[in-house]
């Protein structure tokens, strides 16, 4: 190499013809930009540019730009023929099935209930080969996907192939909406019930409040409603959520923006449906908008105890307008507040990780975690959390009864719990499979799949032996071609079996019997039903939870590191 | 690509009109909404609703502003930006280089903006500043933790003015205080020496406006001293002015032959350039080398010369900008630089990377980079256009020139992480051994020209390392990097004691493409002879074919090093 020599001087660029001969340098304060300047600059381009490019397009490149530039993470510009603008016009539908994209084929992994294909004959472990006449062999997952989703009420053909059947089966299968079910359940200990909530989406008040009624009945004096890794979604259902906790009038939330138009505030419109039930809310680095909303006005309200680690930081709305053409603009109008006043927006500046909900970075983080397993259903961490535990310049509020809450970036739990932390070995084994693009948790589920087909007589408290452990291990290196360190496979063993014996519990007895284990693995579960099990109302759960924090002043429950 | 709506102007019209009354000019169908009208009608609702509706105020001007820049930035030509009346100076002073400065090479070590060297005549010389100068201070503000640019935003300014400068200098207690009168500083752009007797060796750092004469004039000297053959380094080289690459071409080509092409879609600005004047050095085998910062001039050079089998190309393939922008005058005293035109080779090539763009980023990157990590140089021709030298040999057109002898600028294993360790304190190698260098040639004036890199300046080295903040370096991965760690010490004491031609030439002087084409010209007696030698003659192991054979290991190609 050569030694640099810094320059005074400047590096040109390649100049040759100055054009219009001569400058317009100008004295003085110059003219604001304009549209006449806009359209000055489109002409010079459309006729200039060293590659053809016309005056509307670069209008369209104008539009997605401005919306770049202005820094809003979800601004987008949702056009006419895209498929986001076709859902938005509600005009999209699926069929039902959960796949996964495989060199010889697309496997089905599951059915959803209620779909078009839990209608026909389809099970887990078939393999689609063609769709509509074409052969899926070496597709992508995203081809896969979009090749089934479709306009509603039309039909996609698809052969498949079954392992036992000597032909093809030829189905069709009619698009519709697919409604997948947002919530799990299960019981923890004799009384303390447990309920996930995915997301927001239609008709989750309605599963959440069946779930809960169903863990009532069966014997449930206290519920952990867990909202890790939960992203957000509908602003009604999140109001209605917390409307089931909380007594008529007491405000929600509370959304204020320049138009009055995009500016709502949202009161509980029905009574506390579980008057006196403690409820624990967990939260982590991933729950975000209406799971913040919900968190915010049950801790607000000392209605809750919020335990986990602080959240994402979502707290602004978007508007959608729709735009002449069948074309939407997405923006962000307000800002909402929780009903002590607080903000919990966390502005995430240029060239901090904006892991805006719906980017790419927050969609990989998220898919990451549950890729790996690490699904909303046990406590470890998937990505390093930056943001956990500085309140010193937050600034304070005070909840209905004087208890100390933080607003400025991120719902703060009331106690504070470490996830589990993966060992170095795990860590890099997590690396290695995100590096090298293995989808884990659909491969172990697949692998389950044909094991619990093989072997019949598996019990629902099985555990994964070394045999059962190096076989999936060999299945993985078969599918994916990637050879484990054996060293760093044992190392990180405790992490392989538990997702293994997770995802063979689903395969073989259900979610739920996969929910349970994740479930009973994470410390800040163990945590919630610790605290659960010490009080017998909601105010003596907030006294106990008090009592906690103090106790920690501002240490957290952490492994050592 | 869609073919430009040559009905604009009535359709600006329109546009005006539709936008004055209120209402859309409703059409139907297909055609309708990939119109101009429409599109410039869409932009208006969302600029109106972002308007009216976004979270934050923005004003009006700043939302065109923003259209206007996204605009380009979506467009995807890193060079093809908007230059507002606010920046119009800089410009200016960019292309005319009418700029007064002190005369002073500037880098930032640690938290200081430091002397890496003194221009000979320049009011910095003048007034005495040296090498290891700090700066700490210009015009009484303090200049902790500048960089670069505002290093030399404070001190570059209109000619004639004076600027105080205060100096942190090793030995003295207090910082000094300089005034220095700003003045037009020129700029060496050429470095060269004789490599032995016959060989000479020539550096061209920029394609500036005074390039081709300083060359002819370096080279011209060479010859005077017995050169019979030449090295032209064109490595780091980012280009420059257009009729400067022309120019220098010219200096080695025969009379009448191409150089280089301009297309563009504006008829009158295609332009073809031949050499007007006739090579100035006949019959001097010529081996000139190239990386993967030699970019847009040093490319027309390079292509220029490889088509005509004029020289032999070695090195590592190059940038890969193949573009002319072109600045337009705007409204209000803005600008707006503009890629108006492609570049392409006397055999027709165009060079540039995937398309008319690169990355100004990846420049600078591969500009600052202080480790060309280029291991195992690949050159990918598969699926590259083909095209023909004058005499028959086999060129490729993208991804930059390739050379015809590929000699890759690895580092090992040991280097990097050495590098990756000095990095995390902040600081590069050869920063460090800038630091030690200034120290050591203070505390021993008396240096001999042929002085060797000793054990006691290792040992002071290791010391003075081990003083410096957060570093903390494996003491045998200091063993195993030994001979790179000399090789900087050596350069920097050259450097301090002598100056910046023998911190080059002696660095240079170990380095492997240098190596390389010293050993291919000394084989060699004539051009002819060179180039039968680079295609594969009777040339010995280590050099890359040009048929795209891979040389070293490992399958990265790592452009610009990092």
């Amino acid at each position: 190499m050569k030694l640099r020599r810094s320059w005074t001087v400047p590096v040109a660029s390649l100049l040759a013809v100055l054009a219009s001969g001569g400058w317009l340098l100008q004295e003085g304060a110059a003219p604001p930009a304009s549209e006449a300047l806009l359209e000055t600059v489109v002409r010079r381009v459309s006729d200039n540019f060293v590659e053809e490019v016309s005056a509307g397009e670069l209008y369209d490149m104008a539009i997605d730009g401005l919306l770049v530039e202005l820094g809003d993470p979800y601004a987008a510009f949702i056009r006419a023929d895209n498929q986001t603008a076709a859902l938005l016009n509600n005009n999209y539908g699926g069929v039902g099935m959960r796949i996964l994209a495989e060199e010889e084929g697309i496997t089905v992994l599951g059915i959803i209930p209620d779909s078009p294909s839990s209608k026909l004959d389809l099970q887990p472990g078939d393999r689609i080969v063609e769709v509509d006449g074409e052969s899926t062999a070496g597709w992508s997952q995203e081809e896969a996907v979009s090749s089934l989703r479709g306009p509603k009420g039309e039909a996609v053909h698809v052969a498949v192939a079954r392992e036992g059947t000597p032909d093809l089966i030829q189905l069709d299968i009619v698009r519709d909406d697919v409604h997948i079910v947002a919530t799990q359940s299960l019981m923890l200990s004799d009384d303390v019930g447990y309920v996930y909530l995915q997301q927001f989406s239609r008709k989750s008040t309605e599963e959440l409040q069946a779930a809960v009624n169903d863990l009532l009945a069966g014997g449930a004096r206290s519920l952990v409603l867990d909202l890790r890794y939960d992203q957000g979604g509908i602003l009604r259902e999140a109001v209605e959520i917390a409307d089931l906790f909380l007594d008529a009038g007491k405000m929600v939330v509370d959304t204020r923006a320049r138009d009055p138009r995009d500016s709502y505030s949202f009161t509980a419109p029905g009574p506390d449906r579980y008057p006196g039930l403690p409820v624990v809310v967990l939260v982590n680095a991933w729950s975000a908008s209406a799971s913040e909303i919900v968190a915010g006005a049950l801790q607000d309200h000392d209605r809750a105890l919020v335990l986990g680690t602080r959240t994402f930081g979502k707290g602004v709305m978007q508007s959608v307008f729709p735009l002449p053409g069948g074309n939407y603009l997405r923006l962000t109008t307000g800002t909402w507040y929780t009903p002590s006043g607080r903000s919990i927006h966390r502005s995430r500046g240029e060239g901090e990780d904006t892991f805006a909900l719906g980017s790419n970075e927050f969609n990989d983080a998220v898919s990451e975690a549950v890729q790996l397993g690490m699904g909303a259903t046990d406590g470890f961490v998937a990505v390093p959390d930056p943001t956990m535990e500085d309140t010193v310049e937050a600034p304070t509020y005070r909840t209905d009864s004087g208890r100390l809450v933080y607003g400025g970036g991120g719902i703060v739990p009331d106690v504070i719990v470490a996830p589990d932390t993966l060992t170095i070995a795990e860590q890099e084994l997590r690396q290695v499979l995100m590096d090298s693009d293995v989808p884990f948790n659909d491969l172990a589920f697949r692998f389950a799949v044909q094991y619990h087909r093989e072997h019949p007589d598996l019990t629902e408290n099985f555990t994964v032996t070394p045999e059962l452990r190096s076989e999936f291990l060999d299945y993985l290196e078969q599918r994916t071609g990637a050879a484990l360190d054996v060293d760093l496979v044992d190392a990180a063993g405790d992490l392989v079996d538990f997702q293994l014996g997770r995802q063979l519990a689903a395969a073989a007895f259900g979610e739920d019997a996969g929910l349970r284990r994740a479930v009973e693995r994470s410390r800040q579960v163990s945590e919630a039903v610790r605290l659960l099990n010490g009080a017998a109302s909601p105010e003596e759960l907030m006294a106990l939870g008090e009592q906690t924090r103090n106790a920690k002043a501002n240490e957290s429950i952490g492994p050592e590191s | 690509m869609k073919k430009l709506n040559k009905s604009w102007v009535p359709a600006v019209a329109v546009t005006v009109m539709a936008l004055g009354s209120g209402g859309w000019l409703l059409q139907q169908g297909v055609a309708a909404q990939e119109s101009t009208v429409y599109r410039a009608r869409l932009f208006d609702e969302v600029q109106r609703l972002v308007s009216e509706r976004y979270v934050e105020e923005v004003d009006s001007s700043n939302l065109y502003r923003m259209a206007i820049d996204g605009m380009l930035s979506e467009l995807g030509d890193p060079y093809s930006v908007f230059i507002g009346a606010e920046d119009s100076d800089d410009l200016e002073l960019s292309i005319e280089g009418d700029y007064g400065g002190l005369g002073i090479r500037i880098q930032k070590v640690g938290e200081w903006i430091t002397v890496m060297g003194v221009i000979p005549n320049s009011p910095a010389e003048r007034q005495g500043l040296m090498t290891g100068d700090r700066i700490v201070g210009v015009e009484g503000e303090s200049a902790r933790g500048w960089d670069d640019t505002q290093a030399v935003d404070h001190l570059r300014g209109p000619k004639g003015t004076p600027v105080s400068i205060s100096i942190g200098r090793i030995g003295a207690a207090e910082p000094l205080e300089f005034t220095v009168v700003r003045d037009e500083i020129h700029v060496e752009t050429v470095r060269s020496f004789m490599v032995d007797d016959r060989i000479g060796f020539v550096d061209l750092d920029q394609f500036s406006r005074d390039a081709r004469t300083e060359l002819s004039n370096a080279i011209h000297d060479l010859q005077s001293k017995g050169a019979r053959e030449l090295v032209l380094d064109l490595r780091w080289n980012p280009g420059g002015l257009l009729d400067q690459g022309v120019a220098v071409s010219d200096l080695f080509l025969p009379r009448g032959a191409g150089i280089v092409e301009t297309r563009s879609r504006v008829e009158d600005q295609n332009f073809t350039f031949a050499a007007p004047t006739g090579d100035e050095f006949p019959g001097v085998p010529i081996v000139v080398i190239v990386n993967p910062a030699s970019a847009s001039a040093s490319e027309i050079v390079a292509g220029a010369l490889q088509d005509n089998d004029r020289a032999v190309i070695l090195g590592t393939p190059t940038f890969g900008k193949g573009s002319v922008q072109t600045v337009f005058a705007l409204p209000g005293g803005n600008h707006l630089k503009l890629t108006t035109a492609g570049w392409y080779t006397p055999s027709g090539r165009s060079i540039s990377r995937s398309s008319m763009h690169g990355s100004e980023d990846d420049l600078a990157l591969a500009v600052t980079a202080q480790v060309s990590a280029t291991r195992g140089i690949v050159a990918d021709t598969a699926g590259r256009e083909v095209f023909h030298t004058k005499g028959g040999r086999v060129v490729y057109g993208g991804g930059g020139i390739t050379p015809d002898v590929i000699v890759p600028d690895t580092t090992t294993l040991d280097e990097r992480q050495l590098e990756q360790s000095v990095g995390r304190a902040g600081y590069s190698l050869n920063q460090l051994a800038f630091r030690f260098a200034v120290q050591w040639t203070n505390d021993h004036p008396d240096i001999d020209p042929d002085f060797t890199v000793t054990p006691a300046m290792r040992d002071e080295f290791q010391h003075m390392l081990s003083e410096v903040e957060g570093l903390e370096i494996d003491p045998d991965l200091f063993q195993r990097v030994q001979p790179r760690i000399d090789r900087f010490l050596e350069a920097q004491i050259a450097n301090s004691a002598f100056g910046d031609l023998e911190m080059f030439r002696r660095f240079e002087a170990q380095s492997p493409m240098y190596l390389e084409a010293v050993r291919l010209l000394r084989e060699a007696t004539t051009p002819e002879d060179l180039l039968r030698l680079a295609s594969g003659g009777e040339s010995s192991s280590g050099a890359g074919r040009m048929d795209g054979e891979k040389v070293g290991a490992g399958t990265d190609v790592s452009e610009g090093g990092n």
